[in-house]
């Protein structure tokens, strides 16, 4: 295993309070009765929190914005900037730290999936020049958060890479594993804190190993190995499930805005009143909505919900599995809380398994 | 500024290009000749496209339709539909617009080297094909026979006139027009650009084609291709979907597995089988 310390808890609380001081710290905010958001943090209280589930939007939002510019424009001539003058065009790319503080292993995995596409290609350099500046100390969940998590079925209920510092429960102390010299780094700065003993990594094992229990509800909320959607998709597209919960869905894109592996966005100009300059900006768009696949002339290549529908599942459960190897849902059920029409896709996953039974019976 | 250093800065930023030519081709359609300020070569292959920038307005998808042999700035051929398209439209010789690119794949002329090639180009489809047929043409020893089909709506929309001209008189190219709908002046064939494959008699067997036209086109030209017999990984096509980036992360352009913009515009048909399928069945 990678380096492990233990600390107390309070010795961890004042460490994080100091570097509230110095760098942005955000964390889950309970904002009402089972509701949390991630917002700036003074402290460690986040830590403690015992009714977790995850947040309406997930941390995603702090290394791909809602919305942000991607480069401004100006005309230096006496003209408008869209009638035929050379233009300056400046991009300034945000580089603040920032420490993300208890993000939970479903939301580390989604950040490890964000940054595959963003470093795919053509690499994005306003996701990367946040990334690379934030610090990321994810929090081990020990038991599931809600009837609608199925992150053990997707196996994203553990953590193994994608943190800085991932802390463990351990009661009086925090078993702190380290995932990066970043992460080692900044451990420097932290008080009273020492080496994990062979006893500390033997109660850390025995926590890990009480989860297996605790998760098995939340892993049974799929009818089959989370490693096998894609292979349940295969082949699904006719399938009448997709009519079903097509017919169910208002393509209203909720789902899109709260996933923490969604990703699309949309491209807009926007130009001062004097129309002497102005700024391109990128905004979160989602598959679900009607227009994202329409092109000038009226065709729309995916003009029925359904069609939208299974795009999304299709994306999350076949086609990233098939570009870069990992499932890209994460199991954390935001959509399933936000989505009007009740739509669970562990749900929607059992429901093309046992139409492909069905098929298979028939012939 | 260098591309390089655009680069650092984003994926996003444009580079400034002059307009140094423009011609209007048809009532919906401009032809413009664009040079980079900075005086660089796009270095395109045929097929490939960029994004033209008219900011303030926005951005669009458009083929780069001169040949990678033109070293003296690029040209593109524009369709007035929307926005951007319209804005460029009031823009002329002298001013600047914003270039992206060169993006996507191009299409796979080695593939077919030593085979006869069939175009099928249909309306706007002619634009991402003529650098592919200019760049068979400098290099003609290289193919067999080669045979365009250009199917467009009527008269006054024919694109490209000079170059079909020049086709249609060389004896070593076997160029068709047709038109769905003629007028007095037409003298050409009338009707769909599938009529012409039964004109023209090919070895399929020993033939690439190069596709590219409407969505509603593809399916009937494509079971023609098939039909006389050439292999669907020897034909090529282009597809065009929504874009909002042009570099494989704003999503818009998904066919399936694909991002169009970056796992195409061109594909071959092989490839797309499955997902095309799909889609015409619904
Ligand atoms: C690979 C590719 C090559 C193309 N080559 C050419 C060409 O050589 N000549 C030509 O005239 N047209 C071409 N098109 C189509 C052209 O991109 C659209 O007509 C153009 O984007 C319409 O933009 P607009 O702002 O004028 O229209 P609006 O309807 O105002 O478009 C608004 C936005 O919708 C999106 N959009 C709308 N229609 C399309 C579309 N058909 N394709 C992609 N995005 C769209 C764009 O993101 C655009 O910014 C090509 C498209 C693709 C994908
Ligand atoms: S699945 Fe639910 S949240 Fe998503 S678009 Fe449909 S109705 Fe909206
Ligand atoms: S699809 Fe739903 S459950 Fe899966 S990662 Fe996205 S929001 Fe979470």
């Amino acid at each position: 295993m990678d380096t492990a310390k233990v600390v107390g808890k309070p010795a961890f609380a004042s460490f994080i309070e100091r570097q509230a001081e110095e760098v942005s710290v955000v964390a889950p905010v309970a904002r009402a009765a089972g509701e949390f958001s991630y917002g700036e943090v003074q402290d460690a209280s986040s830590l403690e929190e015992e009714e977790y589930i995850p947040t309406l939007s997930s941390p995603k939002k702090y290394l791909l914005p809602p919305q942000e510019a991607l480069f401004r424009f100006s005309s230096p001539a006496d003209s408008a900037v869209h009638e035929g003058e050379e233009l300056e065009y400046t991009a300034d790319v945000e580089q603040k730290r920032r420490i993300l503080l208890a993000v939970r292993p479903c939301d580390i995995a989604a950040i490890h999936r964000m940054d595959q596409v963003f470093s795919d290609t053509e690499p994005d350099p306003h996701y990367l020049a946040r990334r690379r500046a934030a610090i990321i100390i994810g929090l081990d969940c020990l038991e599931p958060c809600d009837e609608l998590a199925f992150c053990a079925a997707v196996g994203t209920s553990d953590a193994d890479e994608g943190f800085d510092l991932l802390l463990t429960d351990l009661g009086e102390d925090w078993l702190v594993r380290v995932g990066t010299d970043q992460g080692a780094e900044l451990l420097e700065e932290c008080q009273e804190i020492r080496d994990a003993t062979e006893q500390d990594l033997q109660r850390l094992k025995d926590v890990v190993q009480a989860k297996e229990k605790v998760f098995r509800k939340c892993q049974e909320r799929l009818d089959f190995p989370g490693e096998d959607i894609p292979e349940v998709l295969e082949g699904s597209e006719d399938s009448p499930v997709w009519d079903e919960y097509g017919d169910r869905c208002l393509g209203c894109g909720r789902c899109n805005l709260v996933c923490p592996t969604c990703f699309c966005f949309d491209v807009e100009d926007t130009v001062s009143l004097d129309l002497k300059e102005g700024e391109r900006t990128r905004r979160w768009d989602g598959c679900t909505l009607l227009e994202f696949a329409a092109v000038a002339g009226g065709e729309n290549f995916r003009r029925e919900r359904s069609d939208r529908l299974r795009h999304m599942f299709l994306h999350k459960g076949k086609y990233g599995p098939e570009r870069y190897g990992d499932l890209y849902c994460i199991g954390c059920g935001r959509c399933a809380r936000t989505c009007l029409a009740g739509i669970d896709h562990p749900e929607v996953y059992n429901a093309l398994m046992r139409h492909r039974d069905k098929g298979d019976d028939h012939g | 500024m260098t591309r390089s250093e655009h680069h650092a800065k984003s994926l996003y930023v444009p580079e400034s290009a002059e307009i140094v030519d423009r011609k209007t081709m048809t009532n919906d359609e401009t032809w413009y000749h664009l040079r980079f300020k900075s005086g660089r070569t796009l270095g395109h292959e045929p097929g490939q496209f960029v994004q033209v920038s008219i900011p303030g307005v926005g951005e669009a998808p458009i083929s780069i339709t001169s040949p990678p042999s033109m070293t003296d700035g690029f040209e593109l051929c524009i369709r007035h539909v929307g926005n951007v398209t319209n804005a460029i439209r009031q823009l002329g010789k002298g001013n600047v617009v914003g270039i992206r690119g060169p993006f996507g794949t191009s299409f796979d002329l080695a593939a077919v080297r030593g085979y006869d090639i069939l175009f099928v180009a249909g309306g706007l489809g002619l634009v991402p094909l003529r650098p592919v047929i200019h760049t068979a043409l400098e290099e003609r020893d290289q193919y067999g026979r080669i045979i365009i089909f250009y199917g467009t709506r009527s008269p006054d929309t024919v694109l490209y006139r000079e170059d079909l001209k020049k086709w249609q008189s060389d004896p070593s190219v076997d160029c068709h027009i047709t038109v769905d709908l003629a007028d007095d002046t037409w003298r050409g064939h009338v009707g769909l650009v599938t009529e012409l494959f039964h004109l023209v008699s090919m070895d399929g067997e020993n033939t690439g084609a190069f596709i590219c036209g409407p969505d509603i086109m593809f399916r009937f030209v494509l079971a023609e291709a098939r039909a006389i017999g050439i292999s669907d990984d020897m034909v090529f096509l282009s597809l065009e979907r929504r874009m909002k980036c042009g570099v494989g992360k704003c999503g818009h352009c998904q066919e399936g597995p694909f991002f169009v913009c970056r796992d195409g515009p061109c594909f071959s048909y092989d490839q797309l089988q499955e997902t095309l399928q799909r889609e015409w069945t619904e």
